[in-house]
């Protein structure tokens, strides 16, 4: 085990792929400062520039995006109350009070060193994990894979909180698309139109650019204006004391990193989630629970721990059955198969070296975008300045021209836009996104592993009921259901009521 | 059952998808046993899932229940002007059209100059400044560091 460990930090410790490492970190930054922007459309407009690098490159440069994006959006959440992402919102209930006391750059310094502690213990727990995975996915054969698919489905679709029907509708919407094309079963072509760019069927690459770039560009140009008006205002001092304070509250990192550990591993339940849940229990531990929301610094260390811990833990269901965690891990899932890594089982078995340097390159970007982003203080507030009537058609053509990039089809940038207005008409009428893109991912796995599984029991579906671990998945697929339909529908949706309280979407 | 409690558009939309769920159904049943088994099971249970949002969406007691069990927080996201989100959605499309049409690199310049002074009302001086920046800096990249020959349009010749 050691020296997969090794031999992953020696990958990354070459000098083309720390300096791809470091780009991604600064394109994380950025992309994590500007709300709106976040990094699944960084990703997503990284994705194409991608294809000429080997798979370990990509990684590292994919691992600096992700590591990068959560302290660029504490930037501005604290500074300016605009959240770049959508989990930095609870950083805001007590950052920005914070700033507005002159205490900015204690804000700052804590959440730069709450993110890299987090980040660090987060890889401490998927190291620990990892070997255990391993064994556990090696008990999946096809009825498993295929009831497993469904589950991913079902639980991305019931973690969108009060939004399950419209879950499930894109998820069923997203197979019916990834049907498109040759079946591999069969041997037939399906639903192509005569249209030959569909033989091999709906690229997933220039559908995610599409659904997440383009479609939160065209949400963007009909907000309008720019995020903030005055970062002149803004004082920043004794940013030292608060890189201390996290070791002085060294029992809100440990409890707000290991929430944000379990959360980040269970698919779509994403960041925010881990950030607000974090808040609220320190909340509940807090002996002072009053002084939450004015400005007490564990407010601002316990959600940002949870956030880095949590893209860690978001790998083992992505990097292991295929599912991801949230929506950047989505996208992370098309860079992975345009590099011809499949995820799945085999993912743990075949590819270890290159899983752990995105582990190593993941810390790695966590720790230095804390630190970078703290030079970057003011530069990275200023982007909020950016006029969207700008910045939205340029972002439009890079993303039109990456997706024609990945394999010189004009087709791909056609694709692109149709996804794009797709993604906004889910973003206007409610219907997640990430539901659609885990069916695109998923479709022909739950597809192919059907058919195997009727081979293999003569056609008969009694194959699902006498596996031990079938009768678990399905077991767990009814409970998800139940708890949903019964009781999930009765509990307030906490974090949205923050969210909106801030003015967050 | 009373009325559709949505606003019309959602009515369009279980109309469209509705529609294509039928033509899938449809298109499926030709194909062999064996390669439409699973995508008419994922279109049944399509039509289930939007007959029940159709029927959580009406004005009666059980619809209330239902929509409480199934979809209790969906609601539109925000309520922008539908021209606006028109014109969003028309211009994403117009400039796949335009690359299409007239190839990449023309299709940059002017749909971010259009884009910016027709849209953002900028002047022709900003408008040009900020095309002929994009367009630059997508050639240099594609073009002269990535070495990918950028599509010239059919209207150029391009396939």
């Amino acid at each position: 085990m050691l020296h997969l460990w090794l031999s992953g930090l020696e990958g990354l410790l070459q000098a083309r792929e720390l300096l791809f490492l470091a780009a991604g970190m600064m394109m994380g930054l950025f992309f994590g400062a500007i709300p709106g922007l976040g990094g699944a459309t960084a990703l997503a407009l990284l994705v194409p520039f991608t294809y000429g690098l080997d798979p370990f490159t990509a990684l590292a440069l994919a691992g600096g995006v992700m590591g990068g994006v959560p302290m660029g959006g504490s930037i501005t959440a604290i500074l300016l109350n605009a959240p770049g992402t959508a989990p930095s919102a609870a950083t805001c209930l007590d950052g920005h009070p914070l700033a507005k006391q002159g205490k900015a750059g204690l804000a700052l310094g804590a959440a730069a060193s709450a993110n890299a502690v987090g980040g660090i213990i987060g890889t401490v727990s998927i190291l620990a994990i990892l070997p255990l995975a391993k064994d556990i996915v090696m008990l999946f054969g096809p009825p498993e894979l295929f009831l497993l698919a469904v589950l991913g489905l079902v639980i991305v679709a019931t973690a969108s909180r009060g939004k399950m029907l419209h879950g499930l509708i894109s998820g069923a919407f997203g197979l019916m698309i990834s049907f498109v094309g040759y079946n591999d079963v069969t041997g037939v072509q399906r639903f192509t139109m005569g249209i030959p760019y569909l033989w091999d069927g709906v690229r997933l690459v220039p559908a995610l650019i599409g659904l997440f770039a383009v479609a939160e560009m065209i949400h963007l140009s009909i907000r309008g204006g720019s995020i903030a008006s005055d970062v002149e205002a803004i004082r920043i001092t004794s940013m030292s004391s608060g890189l201390l304070e996290t070791f002085r509250r060294w029992r809100t990192v440990l409890r707000g990193s290991l929430i944000g550990t379990v959360v980040g591993a269970i698919p779509g339940v994403g960041g925010t989630v881990a950030s607000f849940l974090s808040y609220s229990m320190t909340v509940q531990a807090s002996n002072d629970p009053d002084s939450f929301g004015k400005g007490n610094i564990e407010g601002v260390i316990a959600p940002e721990a949870a956030i880095n811990a949590k893209d860690c833990s978001c790998l083992i269901p992505t990097l292991a059955f295929g599912i991801p965690g949230g929506a950047e891990m989505a996208v992370f899932l098309g860079l992975l198969v345009l590099h011809g890594l499949q995820p799945g089982p085999l993912m743990l078995i075949d590819h270890q070296v290159e899983i752990y340097g995105l582990i190593w390159a993941l810390t790695a970007s966590c720790v230095l975008a804390s630190f970078v982003g703290l030079l970057f203080v003011r530069p990275l507030a200023k982007l909020t300045l950016l006029d969207s009537q700008i910045l939205v058609p340029v972002v439009i053509a890079v993303a039109l021209v990456g997706s024609y990039a990945i394999d010189r089809s004009i087709e791909n940038s056609i694709l692109t836009a149709l996804f794009g207005i797709l993604g906004y008409l889910m973003i206007r009428f409610d219907y997640p996104r990430l539901t659609i893109v885990v069916a695109l991912i998923l479709g022909s796995t739950a597809e192919r592993n059907f058919n195997q599984s009727m081979m293999m029991s003569n056609g008969s579906l009694s194959i699902y009921f006498m596996r031990t671990v079938c009768l678990c998945l399905l077991a767990i697929l009814v409970a998800v259901l139940a708890y949903t339909v019964f009781w999930g529908s009765k509990r307030p949706n906490s974090g949205a009521a923050a969210r909106e309280a801030i003015g967050v979407k | 059952m009373k009325r559709f409690s949505g606003d019309w558009t959602d009515a369009v939309l279980l109309g469209c998808l509705l529609a294509f769920t039928v033509i899938f159904l449809a298109t499926a049943s030709r194909y062999s046993a064996d390669a439409r088994i699973f995508p008419v099971a994922v279109s049944t249970v399509m039509l289930v899932l939007l007959a029940l949002d159709f029927a959580s969406r009406q004005e009666t007691a059980w619809s209330k229940a239902l929509r409480t069990r199934l979809n209790p927080a969906s609601v539109l996201a925000e309520s922008y002007p539908r021209s606006k989100q028109a014109a969003a959605m028309a211009w994403v499309a117009a400039a796949a059209i335009l690359f299409w049409l007239a190839g990449i690199l023309v299709a940059v310049a002017l749909y971010v100059f259009g884009s910016l002074k027709f849209r953002g009302h900028r002047s022709y001086a900003a408008s040009c400044a900020v095309s002929a920046g994009t367009t630059l800096a997508i050639w240099l990249l594609f073009s002269v560091v990535l070495k990918i020959e950028l599509y010239r349009g059919i209207l150029s010749g391009g396939s």
